[in-house]
């Protein structure tokens, strides 16, 4: 092995022949001259600033890119980079009523009268289970549960006449969704679930209006049964 | 004048002279934390592979004897040591003679008395959240007051130098100098003073750090590679009109490294795409400086004969793992590899590539140069200079591949059982290599208070 | 050298030079700190927010505290509590496991009180 040791001796006298001052002073002056000339023909590096140049820019350039799309568009409250990709992937994402959810509002919002049964009170609130009124055309119970109906109606022979409010007017698109999709799926009733967008369809088309009449309701959607 | 000496002992420079006290002082306390934070490491490497090693008693528990260990490596031993250098370098540089070195001397001390009873106060429980922020929050302004009056010197050197002609090392030293207390009060003052709320911390804390590591530690060994390249191989920089670019983008990009450390953590998405451009964008100062160095010793066998010179073998390690150390933290500050060896050794290996293999062996071939010529003697045994050399390189060569093995195998599984042993054994070389240092450099030191010829000017 | 002739004047130009990049390094700490804390002041809401949700917790815990009290009682007045609170009780205080065995020794007229149940009886 070769003795660093011995050499550095060497080296540290020497160095200490000339004062240590001068020596250092002769390396900031060649280096400043350097700096001014950028030219080192005697080195052969001429092809090294124009790659450097090219290699720099590039840098820049995909720093540019990178920044562009992956800084959450700068908002101070973009935390996860995957999370606006999420919202974008649920939005074409077809709306699952969910039945739990849509029982649990039904025991809260309506069983009061209806009965969790569905059964509702003879003579005083229509049943639900194996009623006309809820199946077929969904935009009928839909309309009836955002505004309300009022007046006399006749069900499975029993006429009823009651005063329904607008519980719907008070509650999110899904959630009326999820309420409507039980109804029309729980006590035996067998018929399509109802979509959030579809509840937003209608309550646009029917705006702020009053509770309907039977009458009224019944000449937009006639029961597709007795 | 050198003539006079030559005989038995080289002859100090006036400059040398002139800050011969307090670069001692900072030398010699440096090399005495160093030692206890070889011991400490030695026994934190001890306990992971015996976790009931000291375990009884509270002062000697993993998690403070950790924080002092890492508390007396930066701050006793780098900080002070590069307190050494910068001043040094700079005033040989600028042609400064220093006049009251009463200054700094006081620093030293000021700074060396407060990082003890610091450390004390660990060792007692009195513990902050942050990495290199434990210490109890009374410490940190004194240590700021310390720092001015240690280490400003290179900036008064700076300001008074001769002429207008500058050095790639002096803007380094300035540049690291004035980062290292604007950094700490800003985070003291955020952090633990007056704190800001909830995940800003991390963000504070995560600049701290990478400040203190890349700017401070870095920014300082850097315009030790530039000086020692340039002034023991005797050749000029080569493609030394880069170096400008060099220093602005490496302060630039590195300072806002932080976030790329937090990637994942609930900090704005844009803060942490700002962090990878940064440590990306690093890939400019690393080319820089590996063209600089290595453009500058490649040719005419320069890499051979600076092997066999003792100061630049070392830095030569320090000059690689800088670039190998800067180039794994571009490559894993990708948001889909840093996914993989977040929490794991791995980040453990990277610290130690950049505050140990880089700054420190830096540092080491520096005191190398220094010391001789602020003592106008030899080192007294060249088979410890060998020793030292292999047991550092070999034990951190050793740290970092077993870290970094460590951390690729471990990430995603929940089973993986730790082997400890290469880190003991590591940190056993490390102990017999600064031991080796700490003799020779007490053995030169002491040799040199010998009644011959200690007054030289 | 040269510079080194005219230094009988440069020690307090040295200290001068010292004391102008401390103001240097103080004004760009001070500018920072300022700007830091007055961006800071206006959220003091924050600092309120923390002590009233720190009142509402420990609130909530005595609360709690008490629930669990009432639980713990059973029927005939002893209280159970769980395994390892027990288990910590008794290793401090070993003399509660002589009481707990004593009234199993004096005599058969009475079965003994559970002072330890399980929860479910």
């Amino acid at each position: 092995m070769t003795d660093p040791h011995s050499s550095n001796n060497h080296s540290q006298r020497s160095s200490h022949d000339g004062s240590e001052g001068s020596s250092d002073s002769r390396l900031v002056e060649a280096h400043s001259q350097l700096a001014k000339n950028k030219e080192e023909p005697s080195e052969g590096f001429s092809s090294l600033p124009i790659v450097i140049v090219f290699l720099f820019c590039g840098f820049g350039f995909w720093a540019g890119v990178y920044l562009t799309r992956n800084a959450g568009g700068f908002s101070a409250n973009s935390f996860d980079l995957d999370a606006p990709r999420l919202v974008a992937d649920s939005g074409p994402k077809a709306f699952e009523p969910d039945l739990a959810k849509g029982q649990a509002l039904f025991i809260q919002q309506c069983s009061a009268c209806h009965q969790a049964t569905g059964l509702g009170v003879p003579g005083a609130f229509p049943p639900l289970a194996g009623s006309p009124w809820p199946l077929g055309n969904d935009e009928r119970i839909i309309k009836i549960v955002l505004a309300g109906l009022a007046g006399e109606i006749e069900v499975k022979g029993t006429k009823y006449n009651g005063n329904m409010p607008n519980i719907g007017a008070g509650l999110k698109d899904a959630q009326v969704a999820n309420i409507v999709s039980y109804v029309r799926s729980a006590w035996g009733n067998n018929a399509e679930a109802v979509t959030d967008v579809k509840v937003a369809e209608v309550r646009k088309a029917i705006g702020g209006r009053a509770q309907y009449s039977p009458k009224e309701i019944l000449e937009a959607h006639p029961l597709e049964t007795k | 004048m050198s003539q006079e000496h030559s005989s038995s002992r080289s002859s100090v420079s006036r400059i040398d002279a002139s800050v011969s006290l307090p670069v001692r002082l900072f030398i010699i306390s440096s090399i005495l934390w160093l030692l206890v934070a070889s011991v400490l490491s030695l026994i934190v490497a001890l306990k992971l592979q015996v976790p009931s090693f000291l375990s009884d008693c509270a002062w000697f528990t993993y998690g403070r004897l950790e924080v002092l260990q890492r508390n007396a490596f930066i701050y006793g031993w780098a900080s002070n040591a590069l307190f050494a250098l910068n001043l040094w370098i700079m005033s040989s540089l600028a042609r400064f003679e220093l006049k009251s070195s009463w200054l700094p001397v006081l620093g030293g001390l000021v700074w060396n008395l407060t990082l003890t009873y610091g450390l004390i106060q660990v060792l007692l429980g009195q513990l902050n959240g942050f990495a290199l922020l434990e210490m109890p929050k009374e410490v940190a302004p004194a240590m700021v007051v310390a720092f001015l009056f240690a280490a400003l010197w290179p900036a008064v050197a700076f300001a008074r130098r001769p002429t207008g002609n500058v050095f790639v090392s002096q803007w380094y030293i300035i540049g690291a100098t004035f980062v290292f207390p604007v950094i700490t009060v800003v985070a003291q003052l955020m952090l633990l003073w007056c704190p800001t709320l909830g995940v800003m911390q991390a963000l504070v804390h995560s600049w701290f750090y990478q400040n203190l590591i890349l700017l401070w530690l870095g920014g300082s060994a850097l315009s030790a590679i530039y000086y020692f390249i340039a002034k023991e191989s005797g050749r000029t920089i080569s493609a030394y009109y880069l170096a400008t670019v060099g220093f602005w983008t490496y302060f630039l990009f590195a300072s806002w490294t932080g976030p790329a450390t937090l990637l994942g953590a609930p900090i704005p998405v844009w803060l942490q795409s700002v962090g990878v451009v940064a440590a990306l964008m690093m890939l400019v100062p690393i080319v820089i400086t590996a063209v600089n160095f290595f453009g500058t010793l490649a040719p005419r066998s320069g890499i051979a004969q600076s092997w066999n010179n003792t100061t630049l073998r070392f830095v030569l390690v320090g000059t690689v793992s800088f670039i190998v150390s800067a180039l794994l933290s571009v490559v894993f500050s990708t948001r889909s590899l840093n996914a993989l060896v977040r929490f794991t050794e791995f980040t453990q290996a990277q610290e130690h590539l950049a505050v140990y293999s880089f700054v420190s062996m830096v540092i080491f071939g520096a005191a190398y140069y220094i010391l001789p010529r602020l003592t106008g003697s030899f080192w007294p045994s060249a088979k410890l200079v060998h020793l030292h050399f292999w047991a550092s390189t070999l034990g951190s060569l050793l740290f970092v591949v077993a870290g970094l093995n460590h951390g690729w195998a471990a990430h995603g599984r929940t089973d993986f059982a730790v082997s400890a042993l290469p880190g003991l054994v590591a940190a056993a070389l490390l102990f017999v290599g600064h031991f080796a240092f700490a003799l020779n450099a007490f053995g030169m030191l002491t040799a040199e208070e010998a009644p011959s010829s200690r007054r030289s000017y | 050298m040269s510079d080194s002739n005219n230094s009988r004047p440069a020690i307090s130009g040295q200290v001068a030079s010292w004391l102008g990049v401390i103001a240097f390094v103080a004004v760009a700490i001070a500018v920072i700190a300022y700007a830091y804390l007055a961006f800071r002041s206006h959220d003091g809401v924050d600092a309120d927010r923390r002590v009233a949700q720190k009142a509402l917790r420990a609130d909530l815990e005595s609360k709690a505290k008490g629930k669990l009290t009432d639980s713990g009682r059973n029927a005939d007045g002893t209280y159970h509590i769980p395994v390892d609170a027990a288990v910590a009780l008794i290793a401090a205080k070993p003399e509660i496991l002589a009481k707990l065995r004593q009234p199993s020794t004096n005599g058969g007229e009475a079965p003994p009180a559970p002072v330890f149940t399980n929860g479910n009886k």
